[in-house]
């Protein structure tokens, strides 16, 4: 369910952290879907489980996700769910960052960024749309 | 020629105790063969000792000090088959140019050097003796060369002990065979033709093996297969209860006194001084309990493990040891009696014997437990004090008065208490970190 | 139990003039699996068996389930568990026999879980010891530590000459042990991959003393790399404080900085006409940086 990697500069907990809500907010994880246990999650990605603990007691305190005794967490099922774009926004952060360091190392304008992106969009969309109407 | 002389040198000086042996040895060789050549006429030698004049104690001196010189000159080079082992079994020997050769030639150097002071030692002897003074050197220094040789093989048997039964066979061995060269060279005249021719053979067999090592090996495995020779291999049974005595390495005690009777049975060859058997019993009884030295750094994971503190580990340790030294002491009782009929010795020797094994052991083992912080000057100094009275009872036990030897035997006796007191107190305090860096600067020889 | 299991404090040791750890204050909670960095020599095993009592501190304190580790009672001693650098194990014995030798020792020992870890780690019980390659050897000596369930396992290098997928298999086990909340694990490793997976807590271990200690999320977070790209040339004098290595360039400059808050990042970014960019390390270059 998640990419956890343990050795880039960002905290285990914070990419945890970061997938859930970017994953609730897209809706890729539905209201009262099941996470897996903490032990579970942490043998699998063979993280420390206290890791995995924080990040869900800060997405339980966040509102994301709701504790069950005996059971595992899921995911709240309320109007919580429905962030504002903005938030959504935010989850974009690291990738922008990215991507303006890379630009400002090749030296590249604010201008020529936005133009090349608006034409790979439009492009990625046109692609897409494509291959839909292939299949049907 | 570089390779061989750096070689050499490693072997005299590699550590610190070579160091030191090898400084003790120029000056006592310098000096003992110095006084020997002026004062040859004042020896006592031979079978049959005549007094050609001087007073014993000097004579004594003068023959002691060049002895002592060449056997500390044989331990100075104890290096070289420790290196010499260790580097011919390294792959790194291959890749160094003309490796095996300049190798093996250091050790025949080596060989050659301690057969040529021993030599002078003999020729300085025998300088102004109404004998044909061209061959004595030569000949000495074929004995020499006979009887080290064989001798460095054992000691390389003993650095590869991996315990306290090869460690203890070993030392036990090289003992008796120290007097070896002294023997055959009391003997002014003896034919050494035969020897030689044999000597040279083997030597030859053993260095032209050595050379094509690595050719060996390319065939050799072949030629096992098919004769199919079974490694022989020392496998333990555990049975529950022995923990304890498995985890410090003493779970078999009946084997290591076993293991007793094969050098004491090699001594038998040539001594026949029962003075001489008492302090070589004597001897071994110390080294068997000395073994208890081994378990210092052992009992760690025994303490970490089992509910025992460090004062409580340190009697159950001594009950344990006292049980080994139990088997070695009967083993050595039995051989002394059986040895002593044999020899026709007197019974008051034996009545001297048995408190001395006893004492013997006792001693070794409390010096042993004393070694917590690898071996320091205080601990040596006292074991050499008891080894020494020790020596005394042994050696002149039959022509002292009783009373003189009751003392002895309890000063003796008081020595352990101290000892034993003195383990125990810093058994309270064991710092196995210490005990473990110790003992790693004492084998940091390579 | 919310007491710590192991309690430091100003923790020195010196073999004779030799200073090897000086001032140490730490502690490991339940719970916690602590990872101990450190170049060669800079005391990680002292630290561990100061920890085990093996050794006694030369000055300071350190309590092991609240008492003296130096005079560890029986109790505590079979809620402890150890892996040293250099295996112990009894050559002339089979593995089967050598587990049950040291298992002889614990009341609790668990066969069961024995059997079942030598099938997953592919430990052949009937072989001897002394014809075990090392990373078998070290498998086993993992596996004599665990078999009590002990509360706090101390573990120095234990994964150096496993493979990959034994380590992965090492690693998944010390999970399941942390993952109750209730026992810890401290371990001292070169392969500060596996530290990063595992650890929460990590002690740095520099020049004798505790550099850092903490938790990792948080080094992550403080110790990051900056890069400051200005309008125009930046002044000469410019410098970054707090910083582990800094270097400029014209108009580009560029530090590792511990301490680093949201805060001071506005605070640089406004007195500078610049642009300035965080990044983020992985523990191994914050392990370099620190040591530039």
């Amino acid at each position: 369910m998640f990419t956890l990697n343990p050795h880039s500069g960002v905290p285990i907990y914070r990419q945890l952290l970061d997938q859930v809500r970017r994953m609730v907010a897209g809706g890729q994880l539905a209201a009262g879907t099941e996470l897996p246990s903490i032990r579970d999650l942490a043998v699998k990605h063979a993280v420390n489980p206290m890791t995995v603990s924080k990040a869900y007691s800060m997405l339980e305190a966040e509102g994301l996700l709701e504790r069950h005794r005996g059971k595992p967490m899921t995911v709240a099922g309320r109007s919580r769910i429905q962030s504002l774009p903005v938030k959504r926004f935010q989850q974009l952060d690291p990738h922008i960052n990215d991507l303006i360091l890379a630009a400002h190392q090749l030296q590249l304008s604010q201008a020529e960024v936005i133009k090349g992106l608006k034409a790979k969009w439009e492009s990625m969309d046109e692609s897409s749309t494509r291959r839909r109407a292939a299949v049907k | 020629m570089n390779a061989v002389l750096r070689l050499v040198m490693v072997y005299f000086t590699g550590a610190r105790v070579q160091r030191w042996m090898s400084l003790s040895t120029l000056i006592l060789l310098t000096f003992g063969i110095l006084g020997l050549w002026n004062y040859s006429a004042l020896v006592l030698i031979g079978p049959k000792s005549k007094i050609s004049g001087g007073s014993i104690a000097f004579s004594a001196l003068l023959v002691m000090v060049p002895i002592i010189g060449v056997l500390t000159l044989f331990f100075s080079a104890a290096l070289m088959p420790i290196v010499f082992g260790h580097l011919a079994r390294t792959k790194q020997l291959h890749a160094l140019p003309y490796g095996r050769s300049k190798l093996l030639i250091s050790a025949l150097l080596v060989l050659g050097i301690v057969a040529a002071m021993f030599a002078s030692v003999v020729k300085a002897l025998y300088v102004s003796f109404p004998i044909d003074q061209g061959p004595v050197f030569g000949k000495a220094m074929v004995i020499a060369a006979l009887t080290f040789s064989p001798m460095y093989v054992f000691l390389w048997l003993i650095s590869r002990a991996k315990g306290a039964l090869g460690s203890l066979g070993g030392a036990m061995l090289i003992i008796p065979c120290l007097a070896l060269p002294f023997h055959f060279v009391q003997i002014p005249q003896p034919s050494i033709r035969m020897p030689l021719v044999i000597g040279a053979v083997i030597l030859v067999a053993c260095a032209a093996a050595f050379l094509m090592g690595p050719r060996w090996r390319s065939w050799a495995p072949s030629v096992v297969l098919k004769w199919n020779i079974p490694k022989p291999e020392i496998r333990s049974k555990y049975r529950p209860g022995s923990e304890f005595a498995l985890l410090v390495g003493v779970a078999r005690p009946w084997m290591l006194s076993v293991g007793l009777i094969f050098p004491v049975a090699v001594a038998t060859l040539f001594v026949t001084s029962a003075n001489i058997w008492l302090c070589y019993l004597m001897l071994c009884s110390v080294i068997c309990g000395g073994i208890s030295s081994l378990s210092v750094s052992r009992s760690r994971s025994l303490w970490l493990r089992g509910p025992w503190s460090r004062s409580q580990l340190f009697s159950r340790l001594e009950a344990l040891h006292w049980r080994q030294n139990a088997y070695c002491i009967s083993v050595l009782l039995v051989l002394l009696v059986a040895i002593g009929s044999h020899l026709g010795f007197r019974t008051s020797l034996l009545a001297i014997g048995i408190p001395l094994l006893l004492l013997g052991a006792a001693v070794g083992t409390y010096l042993g437990l004393m070694m917590t912080r690898g071996i320091g000057w205080l601990d040596s100094m006292s074991a050499v004090g008891a080894m020494l009275l020790m020596l005394v009872i042994a050696l002149y036990a039959a022509d002292m008065p009783t009373a003189v030897l009751v003392g002895l035997d309890a000063a003796v006796i008081g020595l352990s208490i101290t000892f034993r007191a003195l383990a125990q107190r810093r058994w309270t305090q064991l710092d196995w970190v210490l005990c473990r860096s110790a003992a790693r600067r004492e084998s940091q020889s390579l | 139990m919310n007491h710590p299991h192991v309690v430091a404090q100003q923790l020195s040791k010196s073999f004779g003039k030799h200073e090897v750890i000086r001032d140490v204050t730490a502690e490991v909670a339940p719970g916690d699996i602590v990872g101990v960095l450190g170049k060669n020599g800079a005391g990680k095993t002292t630290l561990l068996e100061l920890m085990l009592g093996f050794t006694p501190a030369t000055s300071g304190a350190i309590q092991i389930f609240g008492r003296d580790s130096f005079k560890m009672t029986n109790d505590t001693k079979s809620r402890v568990g150890f892996v040293p650098q250099q295996d112990e194990l009894i050559n002339q014995l089979t593995a089967h026999d050598q587990l049950r030798v040291i298992g002889s020792f614990y009341r609790n020992w668990d066969n069961a879980l024995i059997q079942k870890l030598s099938v997953i780690w592919e430990i052949d019980l009937k072989e001897r010891v002394r014809n075990m390659s090392v990373g078998q050897r070290q498998k086993l000596s993992i596996l004599l530590s665990l078999g009590h369930h002990p509360d706090l396992l101390v573990l120095d290098e234990p994964v150096a000459s496993l493979d990959p997928v034994a380590r992965r298999q090492f690693l998944e086990q010390i999970i399941e042990i942390a993952a109750d909340g209730r026992r810890a694990v401290v371990f001292s490793s070169h392969i500060v991959s596996d530290i990063e997976r595992l650890a929460n807590k990590i002690w740095i271990l520099k020049d004798q003393r505790l550099f850092w200690s903490g938790e990792i999320d948080t080094l992550k977070e403080s110790v990051v790399r900056i890069h400051v790209r200005g309008k125009g040339l930046l002044p000469k004098d410019f410098e970054i404080p707090n910083a582990y290595s800094f270097s400029l360039d014209g108009a580009y400059a560029v530090a590792v900085v511990r301490d680093w808050t949201p805060a001071t990042h506005s605070r640089l970014a406004n007195g500078l006409d610049a642009d300035v960019e965080m990044q983020s390390l992985t523990l191994e270059e914050i392990f370099l940086e620190m040591h530039r």
